[in-house]
């Protein structure tokens, strides 16, 4: 025992060096963490369409992730018609533009059900500005999903006064819904229109449209989507309209379409991408 | 009762000792020791040194005041992808080159062809696309290293008994090579060889099909199942972290290991923290996160620490004794690879025991403790490289109570082990020669 003592003084000392430092340091952190108040994240939510589950932007994410520099965490929820959320996935620490996906537990098509959606995708979001504590963020809806975005910032983005939008991009959303006609006439179209000065004025905006044919993507009509530029115009600051055909422009293919992916990268996540990349946009916008 | 049990144990430990795959498996291990020990200390360096996240680097303000710090992280990132991220390419050559020896047959081509099977299995297969960049890497590189163990020990078993089968003429060892000798070696052992090969590219292949992240991936997605949906309810916490913890003992390392401060829950408990000003009463107390990850992971998985200090305390062995040595110090930051393949825990009957009890015991404390409410629950981030009995405290924000309960299950913890290597003492005092061979 006699030869162990300073081993034992050493270990203390070691002990207490290591210890109060790190008490100190833990005091701080928390007093820094708690002034700081806001993060960095900007996380992009995605809302997929009619009868599509969290899970429809699996591909899609799986497309960005194999060419974008920074990975980006997954988190899904799915809202239940009584407004309780089920989360699954997790943001990793670090990470400022995770990838949230909000489904609906109702996820049927129909005006009526749009509506409620957009009540339902209201609950989720406030539920994320709380935990997450964001405050600003970038929107992607496919099909259905981008009319339940489009209500939601229209009518109650307001209800989080501190939030505001940086981008949002819509593909294949009919905004019309089935109708082919040129002169939109739909009550959903007609709601979306009437609601159309709650836009955030600063919004920057991008509609794709997939055509497959000379009138649709097999499922939407492409006067459908073309329609909604009457409801954007004069209301937002920028509004692109996008068409895409070639390969796997079906209705359904469209969020996980190569070109898509690209104008997704470019305009929606303002990815530095490569200049092939960026040439291959620009030459689909001047052929517009 | 509990003597004949003790009794049992001990007979049985050394029967598997003696089983032919079992004793290279370990011999591998063994050998594997002193990479992955020097992989821990640069673990140590690079991750709770030289990395944003790193504990001490928070505690002492590294960033601020060393210079080149950036380098340095650069320099240790740089030894730790070249020591750690690779070990499982030894440890299929080592397998395969043990179970060889022991028939005779020509080990060291054995070896190689193991080694090159297994990286087989871990091509990434994205470069074949069209759209593959440069940037992307010909090979998995994740799945070379010690998540990719039980991968490579398995190839290198099934390696050896193809050769042991396969290569009719015993190999002569020479001690001066001759060219002549060489081109028997390629020739006695090109059909082994090459089957070998053809199977393993055959299963990487097929597995692309089915997996990006190759057949290791699969793997880890199936392990990873029954973690999917890990409830706030205490026995599937339990039962998680049971078999992530059986797991790790067979050489798949944390499928579940440490959750990080990323989930919901976790988030959530920060922010009532952050509001509040205190972290009594918020709104998840028991999660994976502020039971297993704060108070059952002291050293690691297995609460190796305990071990560590049972040792150093009460054995006799000196094997375990000169590996515990060597290894305290990388534990202490929770880095316990050099445990597990030294002593060895992996694929131990012995330790194995007190490797899954320890943390089960621990997480019981620490759930009586938060259902009582004499604790608040960890809701500030903890790191991983935290001195494990320390995270309690440092995650509650400095709690006293959280302090206590963590050196409790420290004692209790060790208590479980020391049983455990009496009987290893009596093994090494009793019957050198059967463990020792």
């Amino acid at each position: 025992m006699k030869r162990n003592w300073w081993k034992w003084l050493l270990g203390v000392v070691v002990l207490i060096g290591i210890s109060w430092p790190a008490y100190t340091w833990s005091r701080a952190n928390i007093r820094t963490m708690k002034n700081a108040g806001r993060t960095r994240m900007a996380p992009v939510i995605m809302v997929p369409g009619s009868s599509a589950s969290q899970n429809r932007f699996d591909s899609l994410i799986k497309e960005l992730g194999k060419e974008t520099p920074q990975k980006h965490s997954v988190l899904k929820l799915t809202v239940a018609t009584d407004g309780s959320i089920k989360y699954s996935g997790s943001i990793r620490r670090n990470d400022y533009e995770p990838f949230i996906v909000v489904g609906f537990e109702n996820n049927k098509d129909g005006k009526a059900n749009i509506d409620k959606q957009a009540v339902w995708l209201n609950t989720a979001f406030k539920d994320l500005v709380k935990t997450y504590r964001f405050n600003h963020f970038r929107a992607l809806g496919h099909s259905n999903g981008g009319l339940i975005w489009t209500l939601f910032l229209e009518r109650y983005l307001k209800e989080s006064p501190k939030v505001s939008i940086d981008r949002f991009m819509t593909i294949a959303s009919p905004y019309n819904m089935e109708s082919t006609s040129t002169t939109p006439s739909t009550d959903m179209y007609k709601e979306l229109y009437k609601y159309r000065e709650g836009l955030p004025n600063s919004l920057t905006m991008y509609s794709i449209a997939g055509t497959e044919n000379y009138t649709s993507d097999g499922t939407v009509p492409y006067n459908s989507v073309n329609a909604g530029k009457y409801i954007f115009q004069n209301q937002i600051k920028h509004f692109t309209e996008i068409t895409v055909t070639g390969a796997n422009t079906t209705h359904s293919d469209l969020p996980q379409n190569k070109q898509i992916v690209a104008l997704i990268r470019q305009y929606l996540l303002e990815e530095n991408v490569p200049n092939k990349i960026r040439k291959q946009n620009q030459r689909r916008l001047q052929n517009q | 009762m509990v003597g004949r049990f003790m009794q049992r144990l001990q007979r049985f430990d050394t029967a598997v000792a003696q089983q032919r795959y079992f004793r290279t498996i370990r011999d591998t291990l063994t050998l594997l020791f002193p990479f992955v020990l020097v992989g821990a200390y640069i673990n140590v360096l690079n991750q709770a040194l030289f990395q944003k996240n790193g504990f001490l680097n928070r505690i002492y303000y590294l960033s601020h005041w060393v210079p080149g710090f950036k380098y340095m992280a650069q320099y240790t990132g740089m030894l730790s992808i070249g020591v750690n991220d690779i070990i499982a390419v030894i440890a299929a050559f080592a397998v395969a080159n043990f179970v060889v020896r022991a028939t005779n047959r020509d080990n060291l081509m054995a070896g190689l062809t193991a080694a090159v099977s297994f990286v087989m299995l871990n091509v990434n297969f994205a470069i074949f696309n069209d759209q593959g960049d440069n940037t992307s890497s010909k090979f998995l590189e994740g799945n070379l290293g010690s998540q990719g163990i039980f991968l490579a020990v398995l190839v290198g078993v099934i390696t050896g008994w193809l050769f042991s089968k396969l290569a009719f003429k015993p190999h002569e060892h020479q001690l001066l090579e001759t060219r002549t000798h060489l081109l028997m070696r390629a020739k006695n052992n090109l059909l082994p060889m090459v089957i070998t090969l053809g199977l393993f590219s055959a299963i990487g292949f097929g597995v692309s099909f089915i997996s990006q992240m190759g057949l290791n991936g699969l793997f880890y997605t199936a392990f990873k199942l029954p973690f999917g949906k890990i409830s706030h309810i205490m026995i599937t916490i339990f039962l998680a972290t049971l078999l992530s913890n059986f797991f790790w003992l067979i050489g798949i390392i944390g499928p579940i290991g440490f959750s990080g401060n990323g989930s919901v829950t976790t988030v959530q408990n920060l922010a009532y923290a952050l509001q509040h000003g205190s972290a009594w009463g918020a709104p998840n107390p028991i999660t994976l996160h502020t039971v297993f990850d704060a108070f059952a992971n002291v050293g690691g998985a297995g609460m190796t620490l305990a071990l560590v200090i049972a040792i150093l305390w009460k054995s006799r062995n000196q094997d375990f004794r000169l590996v515990a040595k060597m290894s305290w110090f990388p534990t202490l930051f929770n880095f316990n690879q050099p445990l597990l393949v030294g002593l060895p825990i992996l694929y131990s009957p012995l330790l194995a025991i007190p490797f899954l009890l320890a943390p089960m015991a621990s997480m019981l404390i620490t759930w009586i403790a938060l259902k009582l409410s004499w604790m608040p629950p960890v809701a500030y981030p903890i790191y991983r490289t935290m001195p494990g009995f320390l995270t309690g405290w440092l995650g509650t924000g400095g709690d006293w109570h959280a302090l206590v309960i963590s050196i409790l299950n420290l004692v209790v913890s060790t208590a479980i082990y020391l049983p455990f290597i009496l009987i290893n003492n009596r093994l090494t005092t009793g019957e050198v020669t059967s463990d020792e061979a």
